[in-house]
This record gives structure tokens, sequence and C-alpha cells, in this order.
């Protein structure tokens, strides 16, 4: 305690007597000022105008825009395929955010260690994140075809019966759910990867002479350093799967009997195909205002300070 | 170490190749079938596709003709320069301006710190579908429709970046901070000399990541970009689906020559994720 | 003497004042027409081609053709329109029109039309360019669908095909036809050939197969909407609508004789007997599968024969600030000089009377199956504002029958979705 007061101290003296700096609020609010201004301008604004288009019945092309108050509020709470769409997509992202981001937290321990060809391993990984989602979601719809596609082909060289996957409501979601974790879980597992790369080495030689495991090792070193990671990882890839939108366009277009209509999709479709933009827009805040929840919570029981 | 436990320990290793490769397998095979397809004509695509034959992956009459029509029958290589233009600029002046920032909200105490940083990240919540008319207004208002500051602008700053950084930068002691501050270093030069060396691995990250959202960006690029001469790949690529009938094969060479350079920039990068701090290092 | 002279020069500064007012002068001032569409290779480089004979007509004007993946063509136009920097022509889906003429995204030009311009179009094409009294775009084409058959597949069951439009099959025969061509050739359980799919068939959730769905109703007497476009109930599903979607019903789950997911290109690829497409599928099949062989025969029928028919136009924006020389290029390519030109080069079926007696392969077999259809049996799409929320309950409804759900079920629900939304319009 006395030792960082006589340190602060110096500080304040050398402050004094060093060269005109910033003070920190201004140098805070000078280093922020050019993101925030570019954000201020190409999200915030947008948003804003967004919220005040959801209380009218703009129609896109019609510059027209008459104020209608909660009429859409209220349209959405009786639309069925809101909430099934809604349903969906929880359902994505409450299967997606833990396994992917476990799969990506254990291929990232596999490829962090000292093996040969792990420079291949991890651009294996991350090859799909890269190939183009038109192509991606193409290759998946052939693979998972119901008569011979190449999963089946395989399932009948093991003896199994073939799968409808995409063709059935109840195989749809999940087998969306498959591609998509193949496509994206190489980009949180870069991620993790570069927050690995963070624990000093030193620390996991320290207990190893101590005798502990590699399971101990991981539960007591590896998981709580890499708590910011993980906080980055899931908030980010929870607002990701709630916004899926892409795979299910291109691979069932919403079907079979909307099981795989997420509520991005539907925003999209409200918005672009039936050109009820002040519908859409509500329907886009009210996903805003319940992820915006989760975010917080995660916050919450996420983002505690790690001591060393 | 005595010898089972020395056998046991090249077991695992073993298994863990294994498991490892069959896996590194799986993940690519999707693309290796895109990339294998796209050297065959387009009527051989599909008549080996299924049932699952040796035929699926080798070209019984290779041919160059699909990347020929790719790059004859759009500007394709306009296409692959604009978009490696918009993506670099983007990507490292997003690095600057987003670990500016990050660093401002990791490290230094301002009032409202906290609630500015929380309004910047619920901007990353919104679907995008949803502000793309009015980011069209005010792009158009700028005079920036069918220009390329319409795409990189806004991309610069990004609170996904800020965020990402932001809990990398917490992570680097504070004990750096502090020393460098009694050796009397300002604010811009603990951010320039201490936290950006040491967060190689964190902005390495952001800058493929950045790169690669650009890279492979459809919509925004298609909905503000109007003339061939400045379009982008994906959306060169999108074009070999029409109306009427799709071109697989285009699309295959075209989807492969677009993945092709990251990967292998994604490979060289490799060498870049170093260890970070280490206790012994700091003066 | 002095007063003339001065009134001379008055006048002659006031004509030229006016000359400068009207524009004359900026002859040496280019105009730039811009027209958006989705991409399409030999559309494409045909408008291309005709762009280039019309700025040779008329150096003044620049026209610039600026194409878009057909995917998110609609998206791309719709934003450009909402954030005010439309260009000048659009391309734009027939059945479309409605909802763009009733927010005025688009002019009506029939005031451009020649009488003659008129007369020459057909009677299906006219019906679909027309509403609430105006004409609202130049026609490109009209479009039309057929059975494409597999010639070998069908000689191995012993099938024969009808050869003209009077020939053609009852929905019975075409049954029948297909039950024989599916076939499960290696025994696995796993069917090898299909016998039917293509457009309308394959379950997909577009314009297309809307397109070709909504015939199977038409042709057992059913109709989508009251002919006034006022509301669905009683129509779309209607006792002679829900028979025809059972029948559809029975394709997928029944007879299994077509699927919802057939193996990519199955047709030229040998894995379906038969298939329905359109005419510009020759030209694709031509170009990628040169060895394929096949024919073409005219579409089953029930109680009538009904065939669809509209195709996507030239439309010219609100916001274009030279609206008569985009009228100018829109004429160029769709009247009908150019419309020989496009068919030439697009090989689709022709919304003029005059192109139809241009060539006489219109004629000739395979195309007399078309032209027989378009210009005796085309029945084009609703028309109105609400379209497309209707062609996409529609694609829904064929989407949920072909995956088993009861088709007056399915007929219902989208008749309830489907007012609600024509309610708006009233």
């Amino acid at each position: 305690m006395r030792k960082e007061s006589q340190e602060s101290l110096l500080v304040k003296i050398k402050g004094s007597r060093r060269r005109s700096e910033l003070s920190q609020p201004i140098a805070g609010y000078l280093f922020i000022m050019p993101a925030v201004l570019g954000i201020l301008i190409f999200s915030v604004i947008p948003v804003i105008y967004a919220f005040y288009i959801s209380f009218t019945d703009y129609n896109l092309l019609n510059p027209i825009k008459n104020l209608v108050g909660y009429q859409n509020y209220k349209d959405l709470l009786n639309d069925p395929l809101f909430w099934k769409s809604m349903k969906n997509s929880f359902y994505f992202a409450g299967v997606v955010v833990p396994l992917q981001s476990a799969l990506a937290l254990g291929l990232a321990i596999l490829v962090n260690q000292k093996i040969k060809m792990r420079g291949f391993f991890r651009s294996a990984f991350f090859v799909p994140v890269v190939t183009s989602m038109v192509v991606a979601s193409t290759i998946w719809l052939i693979m998972y075809n119901p008569s011979s596609g190449l999963i089946n082909s395989i399932l009948m060289r093991l003896g199994l019966p073939r799968q409808p996957f995409l063709t059935s409501s109840v195989q749809a979601m999940p087998a969306v759910i498959v591609m998509c974790i193949w496509k994206s879980v190489g980009f949180s597992m870069v991620i993790f990867l570069a927050g690995l790369q963070g624990i000093p080495q030193e620390l996991y030689e320290a207990v190893q002479i101590d005798g502990a495991g590699k399971w101990q090792s991981f539960r007591y070193i590896t998981l709580p350093l890499l708590k910011r990671t993980t906080l980055f990882i899931l908030v980010i890839t929870t607002m990701d799967a709630l916004k899926i939108f892409s795979p299910m366009y291109v691979m069932t277009g919403g079907g079979p009997r909307h099981a795989t209509m997420g509520i991005v999709f539907y925003i999209w479709k409200i918005a672009f195909s039936y050109m009820k933009m002040g519908y859409a827009s509500a329907l886009a805040f009210v996903l805003f205002a319940l992820i915006l929840i989760l975010t917080l919570l995660q916050f919450r029981f996420l983002g505690t300070r790690v001591e060393y | 170490m005595n010898k089972s436990k020395r056998g046991f320990k090249y077991f695992t290793k073993a298994v863990l190749y294994t498991f490892s490769f069959f896996l590194a397998l799986a993940f690519i095979t999707p693309h290796i079938w895109a990339y294998v397809s796209s050297f065959k004509p387009h009527a051989e695509i599909f008549k080996y596709a299924f049932p699952l034959k040796w035929q699926t992956f080798v070209p019984l009459e290779p041919t160059l003709e699909n990347y020929r029509e790719v790059f004859t029958l759009v500007p394709f290589a306009r296409y692959m320069l604009n978009t490696l233009f918009v993506a670099s600029i983007t990507t490292v002046s997003g690095l600057f301006v987003n670990s500016l920032a990050a660093y401002a909200f990791a490290r230094l105490k301002f009032p409202g710190r906290d609630l500015i940083f929380f309004l910047l990240l619920s901007t990353l919540i919104i679907s995008p579908e949803v502000v793309m008319v009015p980011r069209y207004l005010i792009v158009n208002m700028l005079g920036w429709i069918d220009t390329h500051e319409a795409l990189i602008i806004p991309g610069i700053a990004s609170a996904f970046g800020i965020f990402l950084l932001r809990q990398f930068f917490k992570d680097i002691p504070r004990d750096l901070d502090d020393a460098a501050r009694i050796d009397g270093c300002s604010w811009f030069g603990i951010y320039l000399r201490i936290v950006l060396p040491l967060s190689k691995p964190g902005l390495i990250t952001l800058g493929l990541i950045t790169f690669l959202a650009n890279w492979s960006a459809f919509l925004w690029p298609l909905i503000v970009i109007n003339s061939p001469e400045k379009m982008l790949i994906e959306v060169g690529i999108a074009s070999f689906s029409t109306l009427y009938v799709t071109f697989w094969g285009r699309i295959f060479a075209a989807g492969t020559l677009a993945s092709f350079p990251i990967v292998v920039v994604f490979m060289i990068l490799q060498r870049y994720y170093i260890r970070g701090i280490s206790m012994s290092g700091f003066k | 003497m002095s007063r003339k002279i001065f009134i001379c020069i008055l006048s002659l500064c006031l004509l030229s004042s006016l000359l400068l007012m009207s524009g004359y002068s900026e002859a040496g001032e280019k105009i730039t027409i811009t027209y958006w569409r989705h991409h399409y290779d030999p559309e494409v480089n045909c408008q291309k081609e005709l762009a280039k004979t019309f700025m040779a007509k008329y150096p003044n004007i620049k026209v610039v053709i600026e194409t878009f993946p057909y995917s998110e063509y609609e998206t791309k136009v719709r934003t450009a329109i909402a954030g005010r920097a439309a260009p000048d022509i659009i391309g734009i889906d027939g059945p479309m029109i409605a909802g763009y003429a009733y927010t005025k995204a688009i002019i009506p030009l029939e005031a451009y039309y020649t009488k003659e311009s008129v007369d020459d179009l057909l009677k299906a094409t006219k019906e679909e360019i027309t509403w609430n009294g105006h004409i609202w775009v130049g026609p490109l084409n009209n479009s039309n669908i057929a059975v494409f058959y597999n010639p070998v597949l069908f000689e191995k069951a012993n099938i024969i095909p009808p050869k003209t439009v009077e020939e053609a099959w009852t929905w019975d025969e075409f049954l029948e036809a297909a039950k024989k061509l599916t076939q499960d050739i290696d025994g696995d359980g796993v069917t090898d050939i299909w016998g039917v799919g293509g457009m309308g068939l394959s379950l997909n959730l577009g314009e297309g197969d809307t397109f070709a769905a909504m015939p199977w109703i038409w042709q057992n007497g059913g109709e989508i909407l009251s002919p006034d476009a006022s509301k669905a109930d009683g129509y779309l599903n209607s006792p002679e609508s829900v028979e025809a979607l059972q029948f559809y019903w029975d394709l997928f789950n029944m007879h299994k004789v077509a699927t919802v997911a057939p193996p990519p290109e199955a047709f030229p690829t040998g894995k379906m007997a038969m298939e329905i497409n359109g005419p510009w599928t020759i030209a694709y099949y031509r170009d990628l599968y040169p060895d394929f062989k096949y024919g073409i025969m005219p579409l089953p029928y029930k109680k009538q024969r009904v065939v669809p028919c509209g195709s996507w136009h030239m439309a010219v924006t609100a916001q274009s600030k030279h609206p008569k020389e985009a009228w100018m290029f829109v004429d160029w390519v769709t009247g009908k000089e150019g419309a020989k030109v496009w068919y030439e080069a697009t090989e689709n079926i022709a919304a003029r009377k005059s192109t139809y007696e241009a060539f006489p392969e219109f004629y000739e077999y395979p195309m007399s199956i078309f032209t027989e259809q378009t210009i005796k049996y085309a029945k084009p799409r609703p028309v109105t504002p609400a379209y497309p929320v209707v062609t996409d309950m529609i694609a829904q409804m064929f989407h949920d029958i072909g995956h088993g759900q009861n088709p007056k079920t399915a007929a219902d629900d989208a008749v309830v979705i489907i007012d609600k939304e024509l309610a708006r319009y009233k």
C-alpha cells in the first residue's frame, strides 16, 4: 500500500514537470472519437431512423410514410410466423452457441499443441470460413440429398437407413445447424487461438512442476485466463446465431413448412419481398431488445475481472 | 518417464493425429469437391455427384473452360482487384482506428466510458437488413453511391473490432503501463510501445477477420455499387446464378478463385501467432 | 425603320433565349440513361448490342446497362428507389407491375405508344402490362412452359408422346406415363429415375415456381383470386382448386412420381424422364449438355387447356430525369423491330404478333408447341399490388402440399393471409 502511494506520488510530481500532455479524460475522448464518429454516422443514426420507421407504414417504394402508432407492434404479437421464426432462431442459437464455442475451444487447444502439420490442421478448420456462402450452401444441399447425397451414401454403406435431412421439418434445422457450425467454428477457433497465445508458457510449466495433470492445468489456468476471450466469443456467437440468415435462404428457403425460417430471414422477407418496411422495423426492434437483454446478462455473469 | 508411460504418450499422440486428420478431412472435403468440380465440364459435374464414386472427385475430362468463362464473361479480374483494394484499406485503417478506441476503453478513465462502450456494442445487435435503407440514404447524401468510399468508410469503425481488442488489451498486465508512466510515457506512447506490440495475435486476428469480412461482403456492395468496374467478388460469383439456370462450373471456379488467396494468406500468417507476454520479458 | 430593326433584334433575342431554355442548345451535352436488369448473358448481350445501334442513331443519348445477380435484384432495385437513387429504366417482372404502379414508382407509358404498337401486342401481354387503365412497360417477351421428355426412357417404356397441342395428354394419361417411367433400377429401395419434375414441381419458393404451379389450378377450372382481384376465399380454396391440389399432392405422396428433392440437373443427367421447363432451356441444353437428346411435348390438361404466360419487361421510373429519352430506348428494344432482334438472341416466346409473323420457326416443331399454347391458351397471373404476398403464399402452399400437408388446409391457410393483404388495397 505504502509503496503504491509513493509511486503515485512520484508520478504526480513527474507529471507536473513533464512536457505538456493530455489529461486522461481528454485523451480518452480523443482516442475514441474517430471510431465513435464512424459508428455514430453509419450505425447509430440509421438505427434511430429505423426505430422511427417502425411506427409508420412505410412500404419502401412510396416515399410517403404515415404514422400508425403502435399498430406494427400489435400486429407482430398476433403474427404466428413471427413467433415461429423467433422460436426457430432461439432453437438455432441455443444449440449453436454452446456447441460451436466448445468445439472451437477444443480445436484451438488441439492445434495449439506442438504437433507436426498443425499449420495444415489450422488451415483445414479455417477453410470453411473462407468459402463463399453460396458455394458452401450449395455443396451441403447436394450432400444432404435424401435420395443419394454424399452423407446418405456413406450411411447406406455403413448399413444405416437413409435420412430425409433438409426435406423433413424435424431434421431440417439440425441439418442447417451442422452446416453452420462447420462453416463458423474455424472463426471462433482462430480467436480462441489468439487468446491462448496470451497465456504465458511459464504458468503451465510452473504447475507441471507441482505435479498437475493436463486436465487440471486446463481447468485452473486455461479456462480462467480465457474468460475475456470466452465472453467475447459467447456474446458475438449469440448475436450472430440469432441473426442467422444466409444459409437458410440458400439451402431451404425457410422450409420445409417454415421449419428453418429464422427471424432475420422473416424480417428480410417482410422488408424487401413484401415491402412492408414499417412492420419489418418493428420486428427488428423486438429482436434487438431481446438480444440486448441477453448480452447484458452475459456481461453480468461472465464479465468479471481476472487476477493473476 | 517409464516405458509404459512413454508408450501411452505415443499412443495418445497417434490417436490425436488420426482423429485430427479425419476431422480436418471432413472439414475440407466439400471444399475439395467444389475445387475439383471447377475443372469439370458442366455436364459432368452432376453426372457423378451421386451415388458416391471415385469419379466424384476426379475430372474425367479436365478443362479450364469454367475459369476461362469466369474471366471473360464478367470482369472477374477487376472484381478481385477492387475487392483487394477495398478490403486492404478498410482493414489497415480499421486496425488503427479501432485499436486506439479499444485502448481507451480498456485502459483510460473518462466519464461515460462504459456507457459509450455499451452503446457502441449495441449497434452490433441490430440486423443490417433493416438499417440498410437509412444507411443508403446517408451514403447517397454524401454523394458516395457507386464509389468505393461507400464500402470503405462505413466499414472502418467497427464495434466488433473495438470489443475484440478491448478484451485482449484488458488481459495485458497493468504493471507494464504503470512502469511506463513512471518513465514518462504519454498515453499515446503506452498504446504505441506497450499495448500494440503485445497484442500481435489479437491484432492479426482482427486484421484477418476484417479482411475476410470485406473480401466476402455481398449485400452492401451489391446495394451501393452500380457499375461493373467497381463491383466486388461475391457479387460477381452470384451473377452466375441466373433467373433461368445456374452455371455451377463457373460458380465453383469463381468460388475457388475467391477463397484461394485467403487460405494462402492465412497459412502465411501462422508464424505470427507467437507466444505473447513472458514474465521475464519486461524491463 | 430603326423601330423595325429594334423589333427584329428583340425577337431574335427572345427566340434564341427560348431555344436556350428548350435545351436544344444542349445538343453538345449528352444525356445518360441508366438501365438496370438482372444478369443473364444472352439477354444482356443482346441489349448491349441494341444499345450500340441506338446510340449510333441518337448520338446525344448515352445508354448504360448495369446488371445484378438475379437472387438479390429486387432488393437492389427497391433499396435504390427507397434511397432516391433509382436508375431511369428498370427490368420488372410482369406481375410486380401493379405494386410499383400503385406506389407511383414507375410512370405510365401509354401516351408514348402508337395505336399500331398497342394492337400488335398479344392479348395476354396486353392484359399483363395494363393496370388501372394504363400501360406501364415495354414488353420484352412472353414466357411459356411445356414438358421436356427423354425419348430413350420413353421408348424403353413403350410410351408415345403427343406431338401437337391438340394431342396433349390428359392428367390421367400423364400420370400413367409418369408411373411407368418412375423406376428403381437396382432394387435398393431408392428411386433412380423419377417420372416427372421441373418447374412448378421443384417446391422452391420463387416466382418461377408460382408461375409454373398456378396452371394446375387453372386447368381444373379453379381460379386464384376473384375476377376483381379483391379476395381469394372461395377461389383459391374452391372445390375445383382443392381437387387440383389433391392431384398435385398425389404426385408426390401417393404415386411418388415426383420428389421434393431431386438430384440437381436430374433431367439432363438421365435421372428424370419428364421435366417441365421453358424455351430458354433449349439454348442451355445446347450449350452445356450438347450430347443430350430430348423431345418437347405440350402441357397436360384436365377440364381446360391453360398455360401460364408473362415475363420480365422494361419500365421507366418516376425518379428518371429523362423519361422521354428513357422511353425511346425502351421502345427501341421492345418495339416491333427490336422484338425481332430480341427473339433471335434469346429464343424466348414473343409478345408481339409481328414477331410471330417474322419467324416461320415459331410454327415449326418444337417452337410450335410453345407458340400455339401461348396464342390460344395463355392466362396471365393475377394483377394486384399485393402480388408479392400472393405469390409467396401460393409458392408456400404448393411447397407444403408437396411435403405432405393436407391440400384443403394449405389452401385455407394461404387464403387467410392473402385476403388480409388484399384488404389493404380496397
